[in-house]
């Protein structure tokens, strides 16, 4: 072999080097486990176990990982759910199903990730004291108020949730869209102001939301009412529309297409009539 | 029309009689042609399960085939457009090479999407519900003007050399195959007035497929360019698409150089000096990829815009390998193996080619594939194991299909004509009998 050819092969060899991902390959991920606890208007309650890791400053999900649910301090199994895309596994919480309590009346959940090949193991759990929210929308005195109540149970004694703070927001597309805020009394009652200005849908329609958020005791809490007090929205269609959307292309775009396909096509035309000529040419030169 | 009797000898080894490795070579693109058919059997009885493709990734391989060799094809006819009209004297051996990877691919191409289409018995709505502000339908327009200018240009230069080939009376052929001859040469015996017509035609049609291959490539390019996916918005794509054709198309010319001067024994024809003229051009190329290559990862890069992020740090996390080899080695190693005129022997020109072409294919990949894999909107119902693409048997199956039908129709053609032309090689200046 020449000297230039075992040059090329070592370039060859650096850049094998050089593209090989194995340092990423054999990196130990320790993942993080989120566990959260919600309960939505309905009194559905739900577990989500969030399973992340951290590279390069950036949060990445870890899918399709097995996350193991439990409750109480005794660990009972609840559920074994694989994470989706997003990393996080969920489990509805059947009303029928009687959570064991614990001596300071919380419910324990706890969740873990037993680890496999290069992921470490991880857990995660959270107390939730068992909080009931009502809420009510009405016009009082011509203003839009909404009444909050908020209490917890203990051995069939309701106790009224004071000094804590809520916030009320009104759903949006995307995510819910903060209004106004504000901390229960020591009758558990809450009476705010909402806002006149705050656009509906067509029809002045706003779904209100109220929720304790991410709340270390009460985990995340929420109930909505639905009311007429948006600004109706008028959706106002714009002078451009999209083009590529409409019945029938715009002129322009035909007459572009009709002038390059006619210059295109009579192009080819010449060709062929160039063959004619030849074949023509042919059996002229042939009956001469 | 008369010719050399060594040139015709030499330019037309598999017209007379066929080798046993001619058998041989073609039995094993066949075998692999009927494993994609099997495949392809799979894939409509059981429908696209069989495939990687899912509600995140619907386009898959199979679009990637689909701009891969639709990229050859225009490459092919730029360099074969560009060939002729530039006179370039030692463009010769090479022209015929060019202008058939321009139709062999422009006829492949089309069948990957068809591969893809779900419901392929309402393809003709295409035909018949057409909407002129689509995009696929400026595509299905243009593939089809393209083919036929193509093909135009192609039996152009073919003519002269049926002719030459029906008056070579030592000829040892069938008779049928003496008739194709006749019937495809439209009688022509090389008058002038002749030559004259012919001349014309083959430079007005060079001009309009080099326009065309443009045009045409650029539509492609705007089927993704005009969506708000991340990876593909982008104003550069239809230049970017156009300049990385080139660059694959001079890969494989560059290879199928190779490939028949070794075969059929050329190395009096094809030289050096063809390898290193088309090896520049493959260093210039590379040069323009690269910038555009950059220029449009930059302002993404640099624009932050979530959706483009998440896709960037997609291709240097889970595609980091792939992404490297394709945008860094793919196109600085051709640079540095052609461009060291050290390195510069036709076995290395060739190794530059052939990695400038897998690295092509990969971008194509890389374009494709993680975009889908980060939609711009969020899909619903999406599950985990539906988000990450991964090609199946079926799929490669169909794309080898691709490559060895490619390499089939090749050979049929070297059975019926020659691959260098031979009326190029009798240097007849066709600018003299213009003027």
């Amino acid at each position: 072999m020449k000297v230039h050819q075992y040059s090329i092969l070592l370039i060859l060899n650096i850049v094998t080097l050089f593209t090989s991902n194995t340092g990423y390959a054999q990196e130990k991920i320790s993942p993080n486990l989120k566990l959260q606890y919600f309960k939505n208007t309905d009194d559905q309650r739900l577990l989500k176990a969030t399973l992340t890791f951290t590279q390069k400053r950036n949060e990445k999900p870890l899918p399709n990982r097995e996350v193991t649910f439990y409750a109480g301090s005794k660990k009972e199994i609840l559920a074994k759910i694989i994470t989706n895309e997003k990393g996080t596994a969920s489990i509805q919480l059947s009303n029928d199903y009687k959570l064991p309590l614990e001596k300071d009346g919380t419910w324990f959940f706890s969740s873990d990730f037993t680890g496999k090949d290069s992921i470490d193991a991880a857990s995660s759990e959270i107390s939730i004291k068992d909080v009931h929210l009502e809420m009510t929308a009405n016009l009082v005195d011509s203003i839009k108020t909404i009444n909050l109540k908020a209490y917890t149970s203990d051995n069939g004694k309701n106790i009224p949730v004071s000094g804590e703070a809520i916030n009320i927001f009104a759903a949006r597309m995307f995510n819910p869209l903060p209004i106004i805020d504000g901390t229960f009394d020591s009758n558990g009652t809450l009476s705010l102001e909402f806002p006149s200005d705050v656009p509906g849908d067509k029809d002045g329609n706003l779904t209100i939301i109220a929720k304790f958020d991410d709340h270390p005791t009460f985990g995340n809490v929420e109930k909505r009412e639905v009311s007429q007090w948006g600004i109706p929205s008028r959706y106002q269609e714009p002078n451009t529309h999209r083009a590529l959307w409409t019945k029938g292309a715009p002129t322009w775009m035909i007459v572009a297409l009709t002038i390059m396909l006619i210059g295109v096509w009579g192009h080819y035309m010449y060709a062929i009539i160039c063959l004619i000529r030849i074949k023509r040419s042919a059996k002229k030169e042939k009956n001469n | 029309m008369q010719a050399d009797n060594k040139l015709l000898k030499d330019l037309t080894p598999e017209i007379e009689g066929t080798k046993a490795s001619w058998y041989i070579t073609f039995s094993i693109f066949f075998i692999i042609f009927v494993i994609g058919i099997y495949g392809l059997v799979q894939q409509i009885s059981k429908g696209h399960i069989v495939t990687g493709m899912r509600d995140n990734v619907v386009w898959g391989v199979y679009i990637v085939n689909f701009i891969f060799f639709m990229g050859l094809s225009y490459a092919g006819a730029i360099l074969s457009g560009a060939l002729h009209l530039f006179h370039t004297s030692w463009r010769r051996p090479i022209i015929r090479l060019a202008e058939l990877i321009t139709v062999i691919s422009l006829v492949i191409g089309p069948f990957f999407i068809f591969f893809c289409i779900g419901r392929l018995d309402r393809l003709y709505f295409l035909f018949i519900h057409p909407r002129i502000q689509s995009p696929i339908t400026w595509d299905v327009i243009a593939i089809c003007t393209d083919l036929v200018g193509c093909f135009i240009f192609l039996y152009l230069s073919f003519i002269e050399d049926f002719a030459i080939l029906r008056d070579y009376k030592e000829l040892e052929v069938p008779n049928w195959k003496k008739k194709v001859y006749s019937i495809l040469s439209l009688g022509f015996t090389g008058t002038e007035q002749q030559r004259k017509i012919i001349a014309s035609a083959r430079t007005i049609m060079a001009t309009m497929i080099i326009a065309i291959a443009i045009i045409v490539y650029s539509v492609l390019s705007w089927i993704f360019g005009v969506t708000l996916q991340p990876g593909w918005h982008s104003t550069i794509f239809g230049p970017y698409f156009v300049i990385s054709a080139v660059f694959s198309g001079t890969g494989i010319l560059i290879i199928l150089m190779w490939i028949f001067r070794k075969i059929y024994h050329l190395e009096n024809y094809i030289t050096l000096r063809h390898f290193k003229n088309v090896g520049v051009l493959l260093i210039v190329v590379s040069a323009f990829y690269g910038y555009f290559t950059f220029s449009d990862y930059l302002t993404k890069w640099y624009g932050s815009v979530k959706m483009d992020s998440l896709l960037i740090d997609k291709l240097f996390s889970d595609y980091y390998s792939l992404f490297i080899f394709a945008n860094y080695v793919g196109i600085l190693l051709p640079i540095i193996i052609i461009g060291l005129p050290k390195f510069r022997t036709i076995r290395n020109i060739t190794i530059a080619a052939a990695i400038a072409l897998v690295a092509l294919w990969i971008n194509r990949y890389l374009i494709v594939v993680p975009t889908l894999e980060t939609p711009f909107l969020p899909i619903q119902d999406s599950r985990a194991e539906w988000v990450h693409y991964s090609p199946t048997w079926v799929e490669w199956s169909l794309t080898l299909a691709g490559i060895s039908v490619f390499g089939m129709l090749f050979m049929l053609v070297s059975k019926i004509a020659p691959i260098i032309s031979i009326s190029e090689m009798q240097e007849i200046d066709e600018e003299e009998l213009l003027k």
